[in-house]
């Protein structure tokens, strides 16, 4: 059942096995790689599924087995899934044609969703109501903070960004509580995903 | 114009009642008659031990305690009991010597006394910040010059006093003021110290065996020289220095003051015994002070290079600590990464239980999952506590401990900081079960920074199949544990340099780790080295085994 494969690559054997627990709850049929490596050498056998790919992972890493994957020329849907502090990694991803991305610890239905749309060939986010929201949060931004945005969705620092503007890491910090504030998201992932949407990230 | 200074102790807890500048330790109603009296009492128990050779019967003595507890009563309780000097001294006059002096000299004469040391209290506390506490050298030099300078200025006026009023030829006037000041000088030197010291009793910090061994060999020695005849007692005066030194290096200053005390107390003792010439006396008040001198600055420097030793391991234990929230800041954001992994987990494990239990699965399909998170909880837990542990602000505290334990904790931080990473650590098997003597918690800082080196030589200079090797030798009764890499090395130009603070090679950093491993690995008595040989290089460090 083509539809329901669900690929888990992660280094980690826990979060492995619990996710395809919860997914096979939900009706996928799983199978767990270890590393990239081992899943590129299975993946010409098996039938076409979504990925669910750790970025960090030692060896070739969830980045590169995605630019490996297009390469070979294969277009089997990828989901990241992500911890905290790798949102330039996301971003990058998502531009280099990932279907979403997940922070870990993500919630049940997000994981689903995120699986069910990929399978379904579908990229969020999907509809123009988004966009139209997506813009008209991101036109209450300031123009101070329309700058810091477009940094923090090149995954950049708030060090880095202080650096940058040559302010302070703190006022920075400000800046990205208000933000958040203004565009109704509670993380940088949330975050990313509206800039993604507003045309923000090109 | 209280000075900072005695505000500063103000602040201190074994200062219970500091005296704040001048004349603040103000008492009331019978404290302070019952300070009054008492001061007067022992002005003349002095006085009387001090009456050796009054020249004319008056109170010109080459041996006078008193001025060291006048000294003492102004330091502490201040300038306004400058008035009880005069009383006293008249008193004294009184009582001990019935009148020797006209009314009129006794009168003027206490009073030249009585202003002048107001004069070097005033300023000693006031213009030179002198210290009561006696915790320095220069506080202790402000004293001793107090009893030689200031004590003849005091003792020009007062026998200035007795000349001008015609109590004394005025050709006596240079023996007579050489009498008093001797007197003075010893009397100051001696008792002060002491007195000033007494407000605070430490607990002696050697074994009771060894404080009566001390006090045997002076009072042995003291027994010889007042045994002995006169000329002796010169030739043989030197003898004293031993058991003096020793008390003064070993106690401090307060053990100097005693010494000082003691022995000065029961040598003119002797010698009022021995019916000493004056100028013999004055003689051997040179030899006193020369001593005195001697064992009160030894008690200082002691007591100074104390204070010091203790500030240090303070602040190592501060900086330890310092380094240790900075390595645990870049350690923070693995830690999220790594706190995510069982969390993940264990969520994802009870949502799978959860939707056992509602389609009603068997109960072994629904305690698998639980168990599973169970144990991802336990994960998340050990990895906060290894990072609390590590960061936790601690006393350097030594106790045995296997090696392998600190490196297999600094392998895990090091990992958890630099996830992921394709280097390999190899921790050779011969680490297991050898025991050492240290600090545990700065141990795995030391290995902790000499890893994380090895890992930031690795990646900044790209090296293909990075790997990094731990190993432990037994050497010379030491346990010598070496952290070698297959980077480049140090360059043969940094050699030198790499464990001074603020040197680094590295783009990002402060330069602080190898000085600060340097440091700690001193601490608890080991070392740490660069070598370089074979093409190998390593750093290794040094750790006293533990017992048996």
């Amino acid at each position: 059942m083509a539809r329901t494969a669900v690929y888990i690559v992660d280094d980690d054997a826990a979060v492995r096995d619990s996710m395809a627990q919860l997914l096979g709850m939900h009706g996928y049929e799983t199978r767990q790689f270890a590393d990239a490596a081992d899943y590129l050498d299975a993946a010409e056998k098996l039938p076409r599924g979504c990925v669910l790919l750790d970025i960090r992972m030692p060896g070739m890493n969830g980045m590169e087995l995605q630019e490996e994957l297009r390469r070979r020329g294969r277009d089997e849907p990828v989901v990241f899934v992500t911890g905290h502090g790798d949102i330039g990694l996301a971003v990058r991803a998502m531009k280099a044609g990932a279907s979403d991305f997940l922070q870990k610890p993500c919630a049940e239905e997000e994981l689903v969703e995120a699986v069910k749309a990929a399978l379904a060939g579908k990229r969020p986010p999907p509809a123009a109501e988004h966009e139209e929201r997506a813009q008209a949060a991101l036109a209450r931004l300031t123009e101070r903070e329309r700058e810091i945005l477009r940094y923090v969705s090149q995954g950049l620092t708030s060090k880095a960004i202080a650096q940058r503007l040559g302010i302070s890491v703190r006022t920075v910090d400000i800046h990205r509580a208000n933000i958040m504030n203004k565009t109704d998201t509670r993380n940088v992932v949330e975050l990313v995903r509206l800039a993604l949407a507003g045309g923000f990230v090109t | 114009m209280a000075s900072d200074r005695t505000d500063r102790f103000a602040n201190r807890s074994e200062f219970p009642a500091p005296a704040r500048g001048m004349g603040v330790r103000a008492l009331t109603g019978w404290r302070q008659a019952a300070l009054i009296a008492s001061y007067l009492a022992l002005y003349l128990l002095l006085d009387w031990a001090g009456m050796i050779h009054p020249y004319l019967g008056y109170n010109i003595t080459p041996w006078s305690p008193p001025p060291g507890l006048s000294l003492t009563l102004l330091f502490v309780f201040g300038l306004r009991y400058a008035p009880l000097l005069f009383v006293a001294g008249v008193l004294a006059d009184v009582v001990l010597r019935g009148l020797a002096a006209p009314l009129h000299v006794s009168l003027l004469a206490n009073l030249a006394n009585a202003f002048g040391y107001a004069a070097i209290a005033w300023l000693l506390q006031r213009r030179l910040r002198f210290d009561l506490n006696l915790e320095s050298v220069r506080d202790m030099a402000l004293l001793a010059g107090a009893a030689l300078l200031g004590a003849a200025n005091v003792a020009a006026l007062v026998v200035g006093v007795y000349v001008a009023l015609d109590a004394l030829p005025a050709d006596r006037f240079g023996e007579a003021a050489l009498r008093y000041w001797v007197g003075d000088a010893i009397g100051i030197a001696v008792t002060a110290p002491l007195l000033l010291r007494l407000r605070r009793i430490v607990r002696p910090t050697i074994g009771i065996a060894e404080m009566i061994a001390q006090a045997a060999m002076l009072a042995g020695c003291l027994w010889f020289l007042a045994e002995v005849s006169l000329l002796e007692k010169f030739k043989f005066f030197y003898i004293l220095f031993a058991p003096a030194v020793w008390i003064a290096v070993r106690l401090g200053l307060t053990g100097a003051a005693v010494v000082c005390f003691v022995s000065q107390f029961l040598l003119m003792a002797d010698a009022l015994r021995d019916k000493v010439g004056a100028t013999e006396v004055i003689e051997l008040q040179a030899l006193m002070m020369t001593l005195a001198v001697t064992v009160l600055f030894t008690g200082v420097l002691v007591d100074e290079r104390r204070k010091q030793e203790a500030a240090r391991e303070k602040l190592r234990d501060e900086v330890s600590h310092l380094a240790r929230l900075s390595t645990g800041g870049e350690i923070a954001t693995g830690l999220a990464h790594e706190l995510n992994q069982p969390l993940t987990a264990l969520l994802n494990y009870v949502r799978v239980g959860k939707a056992q239990l509602e389609r009603g699965g068997t109960s072994a399909q629904v305690l698998d999952p639980l168990l599973k998170a169970e144990a991802q909880g336990v994960r998340a837990a050990q990895t906060v506590q290894r990072l609390h542990d590590f960061l936790r602000y601690g006393e350097f505290s030594v106790s045995e401990f296997d090696v392998a334990d600190a490196v297999g904790e600094a392998v895990a931080l090091v990992r958890v900081a630099k996830r992921p990473s394709d280097i390999a650590v190899r921790v050779a098997p011969d680490l297991a079960g050898l025991k050492v003597s240290a600090d545990r918690v700065q141990t795995t800082q030391i290995l902790l920074n000499l890893i994380t080196n090895a890992f930031e030589a690795i990646a900044e200079n790209r090296v293909e199949n990075g790997a990094i090797e731990i190993s432990v030798a037994r050497r010379h009764g030491l346990a010598e544990i070496a952290v070698a890499d297959n980077g480049p090395g140090v360059p043969a130009e940094d050699r030198g340099r790499v464990f001074d603070s603020f040197f680094t090679t590295k783009t990002q950093g402060m330069g602080l780790g190898l000085a600060i491993s340097r440091t700690l690995a001193e601490a608890q008595g080991g070392r740490i080295w660069y070598e370089d040989g074979g093409g190998r290089h390593r750093f290794v460090v040094t750790l006293k085994l533990a017992e048996g």
